[in-house]
């Protein structure tokens, strides 16, 4: 009964939500003008909160790419077998090629990498992320002997956390509870397989005859029958786990579906830089595009409060700041509705600084995908102050499927 | 990428020393163990890395343990996953790694580990 009420009530949240999304793109108030549009960085970075959160990977983000393929070595020798490989042997500036890896990792294993730990130096050591990437990019220019020139662009970033909250003990008791009743199931269809028991009085009557057995060459012989026996029952063991992974896909499924959510204060930091080389010259490496994150506040249980700072630069364009704030509520796992603000400050122009402000409702309807219903004063043109903007925004993760950088 | 380990594992039955069980989960992941002996139900079951007495070799002599161990992803800097078994005060002591990198951030690996106990 506590399902089916369950069930009425998500459908009806859900068609609530998709009613209110059509009439809105019905009565959407926009105002455009025409006028010449000003070529800086402020019209490929909207004020979105969203979008000056820190990045995973600050050296795509600077470059502008999401590669499909990224390296991701777990130990020294792999990092450098790979960096070795792409440059061959430090002879070429590879195209197109992206790094990233967490060098804490590489030489500590569990000892002393408590999940929770709360120390400022364990915490920034365990989250510390290096990025780096290149990027061919055509060079668009009129004379026809630079025509074939290309040039290469080269990323290098980092990321770290000095606050990461902590994962709740009532988290923890949940996945428990579910895994119990996998394993609990697990172990009963080990013990009940008819298979296994007989390979495994077998096998004992072998090792207890490889044991008492003098004669080396009878030895050998039998340590082959152990060795076989082995196997089948490594085998054997492995349909059974495959076989109860495909009748519990449910109670796996639960397993995967609980949230893991560190809670308290958070402070997450990032910085990058590209340069661009024409012609993969290294002496004619120019410093292109840098940038700084930084988003700290708190995050609870169903709400969160955060602010954040970003510095972009651009050798063709001043500088800008933007300074901003977000207030979030999750009214369920996948609903949630939020405030934010961000206001912007154009470094040594003439540009105006502007104010940002939206009301989201964001709906995540599968892992990794979501929809949002996005109402504000988006101030991008500032010659066209105080446009109303409502609009529907899709998002969804492509590649490694990182978590999409929205409010959490 | 195996995630399981099936070994034979030789105990002193004349020893009066505990045979204990070791797990540590790698790569600051959240890892749940449970751990049966024999037929019986399970008989410990902790989060994290720990050290478990199971029993004397006399007692636990032609007995099987086995060892699940579930690890979820919730370091946003790695999918990688690794699960470390080991055995002590046997004849010898065993140790085995079994690592999976998972799909997608958030992710959950299975593991398994089946130590058939023996004299």
């Amino acid at each position: 009964m506590n399902k089916q009420k369950f069930f009425r009530e998500s459908l009806l949240r859900k068609r609530i939500f998709f009613i209110i999304c059509m009439i809105f793109i019905s009565v959407i108030s926009y105002s455009q003008d025409d006028h010449e549009k000003k070529d800086s960085a402020k019209d490929e970075d909207p004020l979105q909160f969203s979008l000056l959160l820190p990045p995973s990977s600050p050296a795509f983000t600077l470059l502008d790419i999401s590669p499909e393929s990224v390296e991701r070595p777990g130990i020294p020798t792999d990092l450098i077998f790979t960096i070795l490989n792409e440059t061959n042997n430090f002879d070429t500036i590879p195209e197109n090629f992206a790094l990233e890896f967490a060098p804490y990792w590489f030489v500590k294993k569990s000892e002393n990498a408590d999940l929770n730990s709360t120390n400022f130096g364990q915490v920034f050591l365990q989250t510390l992320t290096f990025s780096v990437a290149t990027k061919a990019l055509q060079n668009d220019s009129e004379s026809s002997s630079d025509q074939e020139k290309k040039e290469t662009s080269i990323g290098f970033g980092f990321r770290f956390s000095l606050l990461r909250g902590s994962i709740q003990n009532t988290q923890i008791e949940e996945l428990k509870k579910y895994f119990a009743s996998y394993s609990n199931k697990l172990n009963s269809t080990i013990i009940q397989d008819k298979e296994l028991k007989k390979l495994k009085i077998e096998f004992r009557k072998l090792l207890i005859k490889l044991g008492k057995e003098a004669d080396p060459q009878n030895k050998v012989e039998v340590g082959i029958k152990v060795s076989e026996v082995r196997l089948k029952m490594d085998n054997r063991l492995k349909q059974i786990r495959e076989s109860h992974d495909k009748k519990e896909k449910d109670l796996i499924a639960k397993i995967t579906a609980v949230p893991i959510k560190r809670i308290g204060p958070k402070i997450d930091i990032a910085g990058g830089l590209a340069w661009n080389f024409p012609d993969k010259v290294f002496r004619e490496g120019e410093l292109q595009r840098w940038g700084l994150w930084a988003n700290g506040g708190y995050q609870g249980k169903s709400w969160g409060l955060f602010g954040v700072l970003r510095h972009l630069g651009n050798k063709s364009t001043p500088d800008i700041w933007d300074i901003g704030g977000r207030l979030i509520w999750d009214l369920s796992e996948k609903f949630s509705i939020s405030a934010e603000s961000v206001y912007r400050i154009n470094v040594d122009s003439d540009i105006k600084n502007e104010w940002g402000f939206d009301g989201i409702m964001e709906y995540n309807f599968a892992k990794n995908k979501s929809i949002a219903l996005v109402i504000g004063k988006d101030n991008k043109d500032p010659l066209n102050p105080g446009r109303l903007v409502a609009k529907i925004t899709f998002k969804t993760g492509f590649g490694s499927e990182r978590t999409l950088p929205s409010s959490k | 990428m195996s995630t399981q380990i099936l070994e034979p594992y030789k105990v002193n039955t004349e020893s009066s020393d505990l045979v204990s069980l070791e797990v540590s989960i790698g790569d600051g992941q959240l890892g749940i163990t449970s751990v049966y002996l024999e037929d019986k139900k399970r008989i410990f079951e902790k989060e994290g890395d720990f050290s478990f007495q199971i029993g004397k070799g006399k007692d636990i002599d032609n007995k099987c343990l086995f060892i699940s161990t579930m690890v979820r992803d919730v370091q946003p800097g790695t999918n990688k996953t690794e699960v470390t078994f080991g055995l002590k005060n046997g004849i010898k002591e065993y140790q085995g790694t079994l690592k999976k990198e998972v799909n997608s951030e958030g992710g959950v690996a299975f593991y398994a580990a089946y130590f058939i106990f023996h004299s």
